[in-house]
């Protein structure tokens, strides 16, 4: 996405009033490090750099969106915390993040990133997540039990209402915790989660789906039997990839599905170590221990009380 | 039993007349509903009869709103007062409970009559508390305040709050209380809900009654199963809270929130015994005046509990 010139140009101004240019080859260097200004401007290095002509460079250089949100966000740094122990204040800055709000962008402090505004758009990696890059993710597997059974079995009409019904449940879920439905296929989806206490996101929106599925099954759904799933969570490093094709083939989504597949029991959701330990004690407590050679599972199997 | 009387504007006060001895009688539940709200009507209720005014109705939308209550298994009955359908026995062909014709509700309606329809369809009569629902138009549309209507009531208490401000201090157990207050408030808001009291952990939420169905129910039910997510997720500190929801429909004078002061309502008054006094639990506790309300998949989601105050109470099985 290119960066609208006006906020190219408040930017701009912001660089040339805030610091000097040795000053902005550090800001950038921190982003790009191999980034000469002399050498790409035909400078030689003992001759100096006119701030205003510096930051324009600098600007024609970053005026592609993923690039130029990491430099407001080193802005944003060097006013907050400094550089070398000396604090920047950054003119127009209050400026250019408005600007970038008004194109449908919102500011994760958790994560320190610039991330798409869910109100304005959806899209699969939050507008910021690229190609190839490594991220920390959390992957929420859900299966349908008994897919391939339910389909011969029942009418399409009628099987294509349900699990269309299923799917705004886990859509709605999924999102309003602001994670990403990542694929969806017959049996089942992968959503993924990057944003603020993404395993507590991941599992209370498994805990809704399930408590909405019961409703659904009990008043609304037309099938003759209940739909049932399996659901499993797990979190580490996964490759982004725009191809759902290419997304199955990561690390991390073959151990999900296998967790899914060799250790959830129907309607449960299985967890990994690494979720359990970031859940709160009250959620955590609802899950048991359980053990397969030496990895150990936590599972949450939906069990109604009755007063 | 429940009898609902689905008018054309101009017969109202001849159907209000002649339905007189009904709306009085204790053995009855009576509303009317204008035929322009008429398509709002969901459950299949097996102790509801719907009285539908054909008077200057196409025959084709009569056909059709007939073949709609024997789809919904509702009983029905005809209205005509301008004796237009020569072939009465149709009706009955098709289910028709009663036909009342203009010269039939000279004199009010007795009580022997809607007797011997419900003996004819089987319909056992059920001990309950008889209301004469006055359905405001167009919901909270057709408010004014200073009048009386029926509303569904939600009442909502947040409980051991002793506990809690042991826990995070009374400030901040104001901002919890505040944000789980303002959650709920969002939540019934879809349904039509409109918080009318809320003291320190108590609120009272009012949704404007249509004679036919409880909407509310579902999101009362989604705030007892998702408890823990929405302690959470939607109320701040990481303090789990436990409520307990009572539901009841009756008729009160309606005046905006903040001028509710000088309000006395029996029905309101009795919700709050049940909401404070009824038990210790949490959980989601309603009337009979509401459980006849919901459709039979709903119902089925509860149990009968103790009675309470004379009325039959039915809490969700689940929690």
């Amino acid at each position: 996405m290119k960066i609208p010139y006006s906020i190219l140009s408040i930017t701009e101004k912001a660089l040339t009033k805030s610091m000097d240019v040795h000053t902005m080859e550090r800001i950038v260097k921190s982003i790009i490090p191999n980034y000469n200004l002399h050498k790409i401007m035909g400078f030689s290095e003992s001759i100096p750099i006119p701030n205003k002509d510096a930051a324009a460079q600098i600007l024609r250089d970053f005026s592609e969106s993923r690039l130029f949100f990491k430099l407001v966000h080193a802005l944003m740094e060097a006013q907050e915390y400094g550089i070398m122990g000396r604090r920047y204040p950054i003119a127009h800055l209050h400026e250019i993040v408005g600007e970038i709000i008004n194109l449908g962008f919102i500011y994760d402090k958790n994560n320190r990133i610039f991330i798409e505004n869910s109100k304005t758009r959806k899209t699969p990696n939050w507008g910021v997540l690229e190609e190839d890059e490594e991220y920390i993710v959390t992957l929420l597997r859900l299966d349908i039990a008994a897919n391939t059974r339910l389909v011969r079995k029942y009418e399409s009409p009628l099987i294509t209402q349900t699990y269309n019904n299923l799917r705004s449940i886990v859509t709605a879920a999924v999102e309003q915790r602001n994670g990403r439905v990542w694929n969806w296929e017959g049996d089942g989806c992968i959503a993924a989660f990057i944003l603020g206490n993404r395993n507590m996101a991941a599992v209370c929106s498994a805990i809704e789906i399930f408590h909405e599925l019961f409703l659904f099954n009990y008043i609304e759904s037309q099938l003759p039997e209940p739909v049932n799933i399996r659901v499993a969570i797990d979190t580490g490093y996964c490759t982004y990839k725009h191809s759902p094709e290419e997304l199955k083939k990561t690390e991390l989504v073959s151990k999900i599905l296998e967790l899914e597949s060799r250790h959830t029991p129907l309607n449960s959701i299985t967890i990994t170590n690494s979720i359990y330990a970031s859940l709160h004690a009250e959620i955590a407590n609802k899950f048991t221990t359980t053990r397969s050679g030496n990895a150990v599972y936590y599972i949450y199997t939906i069990q109604w009380a009755t007063p | 039993m429940n009898i609902i009387i689905i008018y054309q504007k101009k017969n109202l006060p001849v159907l209000q007349k002649a339905f007189s001895t009904i709306i009085q009688s204790k053995k009855f539940s009576t509303a009317f509903i204008d035929s322009t709200e008429s398509r709002k009507i969901q459950p299949p209720d097996k102790n509801t009869i719907y009285y539908l005014d054909i008077t200057g109705i196409k025959k084709a939308e009569i056909e059709k709103q007939v073949k709609k209550f024997n789809t919904n298994g509702h009983y029905f009955a005809i209205i005509d007062l301008k004796n237009s359908y020569t072939d009465i026995a149709w009706f009955f062909h098709n289910n028709a409970c009663d036909y009342l014709t203009k010269d039939m509700l000279v004199k009010p309606l007795s009580e022997k009559r809607m007797q011997s329809i419900m003996k004819l369809k089987g319909i056992t009569p059920k001990t309950q508390h008889a209301h004469n629902y006055i359905l405001a138009k167009d919901s909270w549309k057709g408010i004014v305040p200073g009048n009386e209507y029926t509303f569904c009531f939600l009442f909502i208490e947040i409980l051991d709050i002793g506990e809690l401000k042991k826990h995070i201090g009374s400030e901040h157990l104001n901002q919890k209380i505040f944000s789980f207050r303002r959650y709920v408030e969002e939540l019934l808001y879809q349904d039509d809900g409109r918080c009318w009291m809320w003291m320190d952990a108590t609120g009272l939420f009012i949704f404007p009654f249509n004679g036919t169905s409880v909407p509310a129910i579902y999101s009362a039910i989604r705030l007892i199963v998702n408890r823990l997510i929405i302690s959470l997720e939607h109320t701040v500190f990481n303090q789990i809270i436990r409520y307990r929801i009572a539901m009841h429909i009756g008729n009160t004078l309606y005046q905006p929130r903040g001028k509710t002061g000088t309000i006395i309502s029996d029905c309101i008054n009795s919700l709050f015994h049940l909401g404070q006094k009824y038990t210790d639990e949490d959980g989601l506790f309603i009337t009979e005046d509401v459980y006849s309300f919901l459709n039979e998949k709903t119902k089925k989601l509860f149990m009968k509990a103790k009675p309470f105050e004379g009325r039959q109470i039915y809490t969700f099985k689940y929690k």
